[in-house]
C-alpha cells in the first residue's frame, strides 16, 4: 500500500467518517511525521482534513478575526491546524465547532472534569433540584415540606460559600 | 539520581513478561494546558521558561515523583535525548524540536510529564502488559494533584483545551502495543488493521510498511477524544485488544499446526542469521529478534535467560547500541557492532537450540 502524499510504502493507516462518508488515509512514516501523526505527538488529522477542505465553514469565516489573548487568527488555525491559546476556543467558537465535529463527530465534552469544577457543577445540580422541589411543594401547598427544602438549600449555599451568604442573612 | 543512572535502569515495561505475552505494554497520555498562557509553540520564550519552572516546581513536590528525575531539556545532550526517545520516555518532538522543554520522570520510570511539548503538559503513564484501567487510576491521580496546584485550561463545553483540536475534550490517548507475528505471517494483519480503522481506532506500526512493521510491533490507540468519556474510550480499546490477542493466538496455533516446517524454518533461519551475521541493520535485527521471540513463545527455541530477547530488541536501536559500545559510531560501524553485540549475546545462550 502506498502513501497518499508520496509514493513511499504506507505504514500509518487512519480511517474516519466525515460528513457521512468514510475517509481513509494511508501515510508513510515520513509524511505521517511531518503531519504530526506520531507516537508521542497528537495526530493532526485536522491538518489533513483542513488541507482537503473538509472544514468548509472555515472558508466562509474569512479568518480576519484575531484572538484578543494571543493574536492568533482563524487563517493561522487553518494553516497549521493548531490553536494559539486556550482562549482561541472562545474566540473562534463557531468555527472550531465545525472542526471538532468533523474530527470527533461531537462538539461537547463528556468525561473527566477538574475537581474544583466538578464540585461546583454538582453543587449547581443539587441547588437546581432543591429549587424545583421547593416550587413543587409550594404549588401543592405542602409548606412544611417546602420549608425543609429551603433549610437544606440554605445550609448548602452557606457551606459552599459562607462569606458571600452571610451577607444575605 | 543523574540522567546516566536513569538510562542505566532497565525499562521494566518491556521486560515484565514472558516472550509469549502478546500485549507488550499499555500507555495513556493526557494533554493539559495552563490557563492564561499561549500554547508552547506560540508562547514567548519567557513564558515557556516560566511555565517550565513552575511545572517542575510543582512536580518536585508531588508524591508520584518522589526521588524522581527532573530536567530542563537544554541540559540534555542530543544523544541522551535519543536514548530517552528509544525508551518511549519522551516523544520525537521533545527529543528534536521543542525549545525550553522540560521533563519529569518518576523513580520507577512509569510516570512521565513532558513540559512544553505541543501542550504545556503531557502526562504519560506506561506499564507492562494490558492494563489500561490500572494506568487510568494512576494518571488520574497525578492529574488531580496537578490540577490542585495550577489552573488548567478547561471549558464545560469543549473539555480540556489543547493546542491541536484532535486532542480537545479528554486530551487522552490510550494505546496498547502488541506483538503480532502470527497475524503477519498468516497474512491476516491487513483485515485486522482495516477493521480497527472502521471502529475509529488508529493502528500504527513501529516503522516500515504497515503490513510488516518493525519487529511485528503494532500500537492500537483511540483517535477520538471528544464526546466520549475516558472510561468508554478505554473499555473499547481494551475489548478490541482482547479480541486481537485472540486472533493472534489463533493464528499462532494454525501456524504451528498447518505450517510447522515453514515456521521452524523461519525461526531457525532468524536464529542462524543472528548467530552468524557480521553486518546487521537496525530493522533487520529487530525483525529477526521478533521472529526469535515468536520461536520462544511457541517453544521452538529455549533460553535459560528469560528476557534476553527483549533486552536485545532495545540494545539494537541506534542510540542504545552506541551506549553498549561506549562510543559514538557512524551508521556503517553501528551495523558491524550490532552484529558483533548480538553474536556475543547469543553465544552466552548455550541452551538456544531446540528446533
Amino acid at each position: 500500500m502506498k502513501c497518499d502524499q508520496c509514493d513511499n510504502p504506507a505504514s500509518v493507516h487512519l480511517t474516519q467518517v466525515l460528513n457521512g462518508k468514510m475517509q481513509k488515509l494511508h501515510l508513510c512514516e515520513k509524511c505521517a511525521q511531518s503531519m504530526g501523526v506520531g507516537q508521542g505527538a497528537s495526530f493532526s488529522m485536522s491538518d489533513i482534513l483542513l488541507g482537503k477542505g473538509a472544514g468548509e465553514p472555515l472558508t466562509r469565516s474569512g479568518g480576519s478575526k484575531s484572538c484578543p489573548s494571543c493574536g492568533w487568527t482563524m487563517r493561522q488555525v487553518k494553516k497549521v491546524g493548531r490553536m494559539g491559546c486556550p482562549d482561541c476556543y472562545d474566540t473562534f467558537e463557531v468555527e472550531i465547532k465545525n472542526v471538532l465535529s468533523s474530527i470527533h463527530q461531537a462538539t461537547r465534552h463528556v468525561g473527566r472534569r477538574p475537581k474544583h469544577l466538578e464540585q461546583k457543577l454538582s453543587l449547581r445540580d443539587r441547588q437546581e433540584t432543591l429549587e424545583a422541589a421547593i416550587a413543587r411543594a409550594i404549588e401543592m401547598e405542602a409548606y412544611e415540606e417546602a420549608a425543609a427544602y429551603r433549610d437544606e438549600l440554605k445550609s448548602l449555599m452557606l457551606a459552599s460559600d459562607p462569606a458571600e451568604n452571610a451577607d444575605d442573612a | 539520581m543523574t540522567l546516566d543512572e536513569l538510562l542505566d535502569t532497565p525499562c521494566t515495561w518491556f521486560f515484565d513478561h514472558a516472550p509469549s505475552e502478546i500485549a507488550i505494554s499499555s500507555r495513556i497520555r493526557l494533554a493539559r494546558n495552563l490557563q492564561g498562557f499561549s500554547f508552547p509553540a506560540h508562547a514567548s520564550m519567557e513564558d515557556r521558561i516560566r511555565i517550565r519552572a513552575h511545572a517542575l516546581d510543582v512536580l518536585r513536590k508531588n508524591d508520584h515523583f518522589q526521588e524522581g528525575f527532573f530536567y530542563e531539556m537544554d541540559d540534555v545532550t542530543p544523544f541522551q535525548k535519543q536514548l530517552l526517545y528509544e525508551r518511549s520516555l519522551i516523544s520525537k518532538d521533545l527529543a528534536e524540536e521543542c525549545p525550553q522543554a522540560g521533563l519529569a520522570v518518576s523513580q520507577d520510570l512509569r510516570d512521565v510529564v513532558m513540559i512544553n511539548e505541543e501542550d504545556h503538559l503531557r502526562l504519560q503513564v506506561m506499564r507492562s502488559g494490558l492494563c489500561l484501567e490500572e494506568i487510568w487510576e494512576e494518571i488520574a491521580s497525578v492529574d488531580d494533584d496537578l490540577e490542585a496546584a495550577m489552573e488548567v485550561a478547561f471549558s464545560e463545553e469543549f473539555g480540556y483545551l489543547t493546542c491541536c483540536p484532535t486532542n480537545t475534550g479528554t486530551g487522552m490517548r490510550a494505546g496498547v502495543m502488541l506483538h503480532l507475528p502470527g497475524l503477519v505471517l498468516m497474512e491476516e494483519i491487513r483485515p485486522v488493521i482495516k477493521g480497527l480503522g472502521k471502529m475509529g481506532l488508529a493502528v500504527r506500526g513501529l516503522g516500515g510498511e504497515g503490513s510488516d512493521a518493525d519487529g511485528f510491533l503494532y500500537q492500537i490507540s483511540n483517535q477520538i477524544t471528544l464526546g466520549r468519556s475516558e472510561i468508554d474510550l478505554m473499555q473499547d480499546i481494551q475489548e478490541v485488544v482482547k479480541e486481537v490477542i485472540g486472533h493472534e493466538q489463533n493464528a499462532r496455533l494454525r501456524l504451528a499446526e498447518s505450517k510447522q516446517a515453514w515456521l521452524k524454518d523461519r525461526v531457525g533461519r532468524a536464529f542462524g542469521v543472528l548467530q552468524n551475521a557480521h553486518v546487521l541493520a537496525s530493522k533487520e535485527a529487530l525483525d529477526l529478534l521478533a521472529m526469535v521471540r515468536l520461536g520462544l513463545a511457541l517453544e521452538l527455541l529455549e533460553w535459560d535467560e528469560g528476557h534476553q530477547v527483549e533486552q536485545l530488541m532495545v540494545d539494537v536501536r541506534p542510540a542504545h547500541l552506541q551506549k553498549c559500545a561506549n562510543e559514538k559510531l557512524d551508521a556503517e560501524k553501528r551495523d558491524i557492532f550490532r552484529a558483533e553485540w548480538v553474536r556475543s549475546r547469543l553465544a552466552d545462550l548455550k541452551k538456544g537450540r531446540k528446533l
